[in-house]
């Protein structure tokens, strides 16, 4: 065996058992210099709290994704580099032969995952090549969303009240073309239907049309178990 | 019934695009039929595009006769003109495997995109845009002019949703699968044509291809790490901006001649029209070919066309109500907010070479090859694509010190996809400077 099958093949065991050890870990967490280069000179624009908690879980959960990939492609280039002569003539040498076993590997995986996904996607709905995507966007208020657009007329105004943006967006995909106005913010619990309609008509928003409408998103959100109901007519 | 008028749109751009493929881009398309097919999707696209915006800036809101009217235009010009040059060589087929991986990636690709709805900015910005457009020119569209309705990016170019409108215009109100398969058939436009492209550099192309065609990107369903699931216009830029770069390259070398400046004018203009970045990217572009030449005459004619033809979107731009600035070019004279960016945006913008789960190991390639390349001797290609790469560095670095945002959660979001514009582009140029031509030498 030669010096450097040898050498790839320790390369590629040490980078299957680094991917063994990071598939494993929950995350993978930023260098600890830049971590206090961050913490001494803050952004000027500064996350609250619970923000920098959300984004910093969100990059390590990416990170380790990125590191657990790249480990099993280097992994399966390197044993490809160790043992095919065939690769390494073909692609030009052991380092491009590496690389491209690598590089097919990582992409067997985004293939398998992204076929799975779409399977699984499709038996739920989300996925499909028909006319109706709402229940793939929408979900369970696919039907309630529907059902608005038989009553608010096309001309009217509505007048969406929340900070879901999913929900938020999802409604106005489903309202379209009826004219959308965001407000958000939350309605406080027990707010009277008569205030909230007050409220809105005294902030004119969307007052150039004849009727107006509030979507409550959070009331959207709960469902039948709303306390207030989600839609409510403003103008007479 | 969506999926049928998304197929037939796609057709008509094909078809639209045909004879200015013949009669423009007979060597860039080569003799392939597939490459043919791509780069006339490709330029079916861009003129179909570039005509929508037009005439919604003149009030007139996207309809279907436009592709319609242009293909039959095409169809009869390639009917009764003398078809473009000399035949071309016949060229080998791809190598069996190579040809498989990129069926498998092609199908997967296409269906995650075509079958997953709108998400993220593809629902709440670029679907909603066409959606208006097919029903008002873009100086009446509501959403672009009152402020208080719900919007956003006004300032954003529109090509993209003029060239999806009336694909939303002629589908139940439901529908996605249609105007999303018009976005899954440019990818797939841009995959072919870069495998033609890259094919004709021996083992370096063939290689580079595979690393290419592996990115988790082109069939991911994270909306993050896609380019086709939620449905951004990200790989509409990478299209037009290779289609462009291929063009400039012939124009630089001094083969090019009134049909490259034509090609080029179109594909300028229409990467304008499609995103902010466009303008930035097209500069960075004329800059460097400024600067490597050899033959530097075209380069202030295709500036000057593409100022004209994109006047439409720049008209409509200045017309809509403008959104908060999202930069503070101000920073840049705050040593404080210098200071506190400088290390996480050089982390951050240097973390993308190893961002595996967009890019895979092409980074890793392309920076082999840069390096191998160096064997083969200068080469003016590669000094465009030098110059190139520093813009691209240079343009990044300024995006992320005068965000407005957090920099380092505006990276996470969006600088996978401004470098995608540049991937399939510097795949290319580096498999070209790999295999340098005698006349392209500096030394």
């Amino acid at each position: 065996m030669t010096r450097g099958r040898v050498a790839w093949i320790a390369l590629a065991l040490a980078c299957a058992v680094g991917a063994w050890f990071v598939h494993d870990a929950e995350s993978v967490p930023v260098a600890g210099w830049l971590q206090a280069w961050e913490g001494a000179h803050p952004d000027p624009r500064v996350f609250s709290a619970a923000e920098a908690e959300q984004f910093a879980a969100l990059q390590d959960t990416g990170r380790r994704d990125d590191l657990r990939l790249l480990l099993i492609g280097l992994a399966v280039g390197c044993a490809v580099a160790a043992f095919s002569s065939r690769a390494k003539s073909e692609a030009g040498g052991p380092v491009r032969a590496a690389l491209l076993a690598g590089a097919l590997a990582v992409g067997c995986v985004g293939v398998v995952t992204s076929a799975r996904g779409q399977w699984q996607a499709s038996t739920t709905g989300e996925w499909t090549l028909g006319d109706d995507a709402l229940p793939g966007m929408a979900g369970v208020h696919a039907e309630t969303l529907r059902g608005w657009r038989d009553r608010i007329d096309e001309g009217h105004a509505v007048i969406l009240i929340g900070t879901d943006s999913l929900l938020s967006n999802v409604a106005a995909w489903a309202l379209h073309p009826r004219a959308v106005y965001p407000l958000v913010r939350s309605v406080p619990d027990g707010t009277p239907d008569a205030e909230l309609r007050e409220a809105v008509t005294l902030m004119r928003l969307g007052a150039e049309h004849d009727v107006r409408w509030i979507v409550d998103l959070e009331a959207l959100a709960a469902g039948p178990e709303a306390a207030r109901p989600a839609l409510l007519r403003v103008d007479a | 019934m969506s999926l049928a008028v998304g197929l037939a749109h796609v057709v008509l751009l094909l078809a639209a695009g045909w004879w200015p493929m013949r009669a423009f881009a007979h060597e860039l398309a080569g003799a392939r039929w597939w490459s043919r097919t791509c780069w006339s999707l490709g330029l079916g696209a861009a003129l179909v595009g570039v005509v929508q915006v037009l005439l919604s800036w003149l009030g007139i809101p996207a309809h279907m006769a436009v592709p319609a009217g242009l293909a039959v235009l095409s169809v009869l010009m390639a009917l009764f003109t003398r078809a473009g040059r000399e035949p071309l060589p016949a060229e080998e087929p791809l190598p069996r495997l190579l040809a498989v991986v990129l069926l498998i990636v092609a199908l997967v690709g296409t269906t995650a995109s075509a079958g997953l709805p709108f998400r993220s900015d593809g629902s709440k910005f670029w679907a909603p845009r066409a959606r208006d457009l097919a029903l008002s020119g873009a100086a009446d569209a509501p959403a672009l002019h009152d402020p208080a309705r719900l919007a956003h990016h006004r300032e954003y170019p529109l090509l993209v949703p003029a060239l999806l409108a009336p694909v939303f215009a002629s589908t139940p109100q439901d529908a996605t699968v249609g105007p999303k398969l018009v976005l899954a058939a440019l990818q797939l436009a841009l995959l072919g044509m870069l495998a033609a492209l890259l094919a004709r550099h021996g083992r370096t192309g063939r290689w580079l291809l595979v690393a290419f065609a592996t990115m988790p990107m082109l069939v991911s369903l994270d909306v993050r790490e896609s380019v086709v699931a939620g449905g951004f216009v990200d790989g509409v830029v990478a299209l037009f901006l290779l289609m462009l770069v291929a063009v400039v390259q012939r124009l630089r070398l001094g083969e090019g001649d009134r049909r490259e400046v034509t090609l080029a004018v179109l594909l300028g203009s229409a990467l304008v029209a499609t995103k902010l970045e466009g303008a930035a990217e097209l500069a960075i572009l004329a800059m460097a070919w400024l600067l490597v030449g050899p033959s530097r005459a075209r380069v202030w004619t295709v500036l000057a066309g593409v100022a004209l033809l994109a006047l439409p979107t720049l008209f409509i731009q200045a017309d809509v109500v403008p959104d908060p600035p999202g930069f503070g070019f101000g920073r840049l004279a705050d040593a404080g907010v210098l200071h506190a960016r400088l290390m996480p945006v050089t982390a951050g913008l240097a973390g993308q070479l190893l961002n595996v789960s967009s890019f895979g190991l092409l980074p890793l390639a392309l920076a082999l090859a840069w390096f191998a390349g160096r064997a083969a001797g200068p080469t003016r290609s590669r000094a465009w694509l030098g110059w190139m790469l520093l813009g691209v560095c240079a343009f990044l670095a300024l995006v992320y010190l005068t965000t407005n945002m957090q920099a380092a959660r505006h990276i996470h979001t969006s600088a996978h996809r401004l470098v995608w514009h540049w991937l399939p582009a510097a795949t290319w140029l580096l498999a070209v400077a790999g295999s340098p031509r005698r006349d392209d030498r500096t030394a």
